[in-house]
């Protein structure tokens, strides 16, 4: 041994929180990517690292340079949508999957609820990209085996305390319908994603993902009724926006649901007026299915995921929203539709 | 070749939810992921071969035929062309064990349906593709599927 011995100290830092009745922790050794995660879990109180042997969900971040993001095993295709990739891994008992994207490289333990994440520091370029979908769909894999289901959709609570999803693929109008509920007096809860859960005595319920709500900057700058928001920060076109306490709809965010009394699908008409259309149950649960992360994975969470879906739109109305342009000049416009709705 | 006395029995693999208000059904195959809408008397059908309460054309036939208050011979062959399409999705398949019943079912009396329909069985595209990313998202990554 010679005089020049090192010692390294690696910092270790870690997040836990409750996420739909699941405790879930972050580790990170990089302050950069603990400051994302507690900025993006913003609204999830922090509790203490778990103690006892109670099952946790726990995902592990490594900042890199330049990390090699090659999946060594001969894991399966599973699925391929733009630079997204997941493959799965099964020998005996045991399976992992591989979530890659062109940045970073998560291995994921459905069964015991871990993941590690290798984030090469490019993705730091993109960084509520690393954060709000890559780190994001990890989690709700990992929620997935735990029969945590998401469904990408917004969720409005009205004055008489009914529940409306408006839900559809990105750029249909989800957000900025969310925010113009929000400004008609309504009370938007998410701007972009619920869970899905069966209760302790087997019935379903939901849950708003609380996050921030992302609308567009034009919007923020034209309608008054967001005049008194700032931006936290950019994000490509959009401004991430403390949408729930502006709304004052945080109290009404931490609670569950046992139904969805309407689903809305927005579509941007071109038309002067808006106006709401019915639609058939069957297409309209299939277009949700198609908004569900995830939902063709596993036989047995795709039936528990299913049911989950349909037993909440059970008594639901569905309507096709074609958004004229008298809401995205003063949303107040919405009123007459909101009454409709009502 | 189908007998009218053959007994059919549901695939397991297959969820079923009744949309009651709608008086209509969906139906997801677990493996295949078909999708399927069923109409007010496919539903009813489903049900009676679900819980085993009827399992034959002949049974199938009468209860139908009952429920909507028609004749037999009405709804016989609109009957025989919904089992060929059970069948041919492999939804259904000729069993020689005994059926087990289940409970849970609830049936509509005569009077609660509305005027009868053939049954229809309206098969959508599969729920195959697969959402991967969630969240915003954005130009560059437009082909992720989900994003506010």
């Amino acid at each position: 041994m010679n005089g020049d011995a090192q010692i390294h100290v690696r910092i270790v830092l870690a997040f836990s929180f409750q996420l739909s009745g699941v405790s879930v922790c972050l580790v990170t050794d990089s302050p950069i990517l603990f400051q994302l995660c507690l900025e993006y879990f913003r609204y999830y109180n922090p509790v203490q690292t778990n103690p006892s042997n109670q099952f946790q969900i726990k995902i592990k971040l490594l900042l890199r340079e330049e990390h090699s993001l090659e999946i060594s095993k001969p894991a399966r295709h599973v699925s391929k949508i733009g630079v997204v990739e997941l493959r799965r891994y099964a020998k005996h008992l045991h399976q992992w999957f591989y979530y890659r994207t062109d940045n970073a490289l998560f291995r994921i333990n459905p069964d015991n609820g871990h993941a590690v994440g290798v984030v090469n520091v490019k993705a730091l370029e993109l960084p509520n990209l690393l954060v709000n979908t890559y780190l994001f769909s990890v989690l709700l894999l990992l929620l997935r085996y735990q029969n945590i289901f998401h469904l990408h959709a917004a969720a409005v609570i009205s004055p008489a305390k009914k529940t409306y999803l408006i839900c559809g693929a990105q750029r249909a109008g989800k957000s900025t319908l969310t925010s113009a509920f929000g400004v008609a007096g309504w009370k938007p809860i998410s701007d972009d994603g619920i869970l899905l859960r069966q209760d302790a005595k087997g019935n379903a319920q939901f849950e708003a993902f609380k996050r921030e709500f992302h609308v567009s900057t034009e919007l923020l700058k034209k309608w008054e009724g967001l005049q008194g928001l700032s931006s936290r920060h950019n994000y490509f076109d959009r401004s991430c926006i403390d949408g729930l306490n502006y709304f004052s709809s945080l109290e009404l965010a931490n609670q569950c649901y046992q139904k969805f009394d309407a689903v809305i699908f927005p579509m941007i008409s071109g038309e002067e007026i808006s106006s709401l259309e019915s639609i058939s149950p069957s297409v309209a649960i299939q277009k949700m299915i198609g908004q569900s992360m995830y939902f063709p994975l596993g036989i047995k969470r795709i039936q528990q995921h299913f049911e989950a879906l349909t037993e909440l739109c059970g008594t639901a109305k569905f309507y096709r929203f074609l958004a004229g342009k008298d809401v995205w000049d003063d949303p107040r416009n919405l009123l007459p539709i909101c009454e409709e709705l009502s | 070749m189908m007998t009218q006395n053959q007994k059919l029995v549901t695939k397991e693999q297959a969820s079923f939810t009744e949309l009651i208000e709608h008086q209509e059904s969906i139906l997801l195959d677990l493996e295949s992921l078909h999708y399927y809408s069923l109409n007010s008397s496919a539903t009813l059908l489903w049900k009676y071969l679900r819980s085993g309460n009827a399992n034959t054309f002949v049974e199938l036939n009468q209860e139908l035929a009952q429920a909507f208050g028609v004749s037999p011979e009405t709804t016989a062959s609109d009957t025989s062309t919904f089992i060929q399409k059970l069948k041919q999705d492999h939804l259904i398949e000729v069993t020689e064990a005994a059926v087990t019943k289940r409970s849970g079912f609830v049936f509509a009396t005569a009077g609660q349906l509305s005027n009868y329909e053939a049954p229809a069985v309206k098969t959508s595209d599969t729920v195959m593709e697969m959402n991967l990313a969630s969240g915003s998202s954005t130009a560059s990554t437009g082909a992720l599927g989900g994003g506010s």
